[in-house]
């Protein structure tokens, strides 16, 4: 029986990395834009929204660049052969990135609450919409 | 690849969530373009999150294509290779 070969898993688990953090990231700018259509007629809610989607976009561009040269040369990702190849540090890598995410993730969460606090509706219609927009932690 | 795991209840557990939340995902987005784009209110929010579901599914089928396969085909390797 042959040893087994990661070489091939490894490939395909770098392409996972890149693709992974841009899907995150397009849904959360999805969601400020979707969210800017909504309760955009406040002057100061759409402006913060903007700059929550900038933020959120920077993000993007940085990780995606830092995922896909954590190791040089690329090959080195998945062949550790390669002389004179390096990685950064994956593991503070990956945990930042992922506090990173985390973060973006609760305020998103958070933000239909605080926008919805200074809407003046009546209360269970209130309530209503917020049992919806909490619906969005699954 | 020649060694097998063999399948473990961790195994059947990595594969129903590698499909089960996209499949949830893909039904809700469709069904909200299917809604924006009855109404013509197709927006930049509806193309973000659609190019976000591709992604996904791509991130699926690729994790499904060398995480989980058996053994026999196991050849993303070569493919990859002679796609280029």
């Amino acid at each position: 029986m042959p040893p087994h070969d990661p070489t091939e898993g490894l490939i395909w688990q770098y392409a996972v990395q890149i693709l992974y953090n841009p899907i995150l990231a397009l849904v959360k700018s999805s969601v400020l834009i979707f969210m800017s259509r909504l309760f955009g007629q406040k002057e100061s809610v759409r402006r913060l929204l903007l700059w929550l989607n900038v933020a959120n976009i920077s993000q993007m561009v940085a990780v995606f660049f830092a995922i896909t040269l954590q190791c040089l040369p690329i090959a080195f990702n998945w062949d550790p052969t390669i002389r004179g190849g390096r990685c950064v540090d994956r593991r503070i890598l990956y945990i930042s990135t992922s506090a990173f995410n985390i973060f973006t993730d609760l305020v998103i969460i958070g933000l239909p609450l605080y926008i919805l606090k200074g809407l003046r509706i009546p209360r269970r219609t209130k309530f209503a919409l917020l049992f919806i927009f909490l619906l969005g932690f699954l | 690849m020649a060694t097998n795991p063999g399948t473990t209840g961790l195994q059947t557990f990595a594969l129903f969530v590698n499909f089960f939340f996209p499949a949830l995902a893909l039904i809700v987005v469709s069904t909200r373009a299917a809604g924006r784009l009855a109404t013509h209110k197709f927006g930049w929010d509806d193309w973000l999150v659609s190019i976000a579901m591709l992604m996904s599914i791509a991130e699926t089928v690729i994790s499904y294509f060398c995480e989980f396969r058996p053994p026999p085909f196991l050849r993303c390797r070569n493919q990859l290779l002679t796609a280029r």
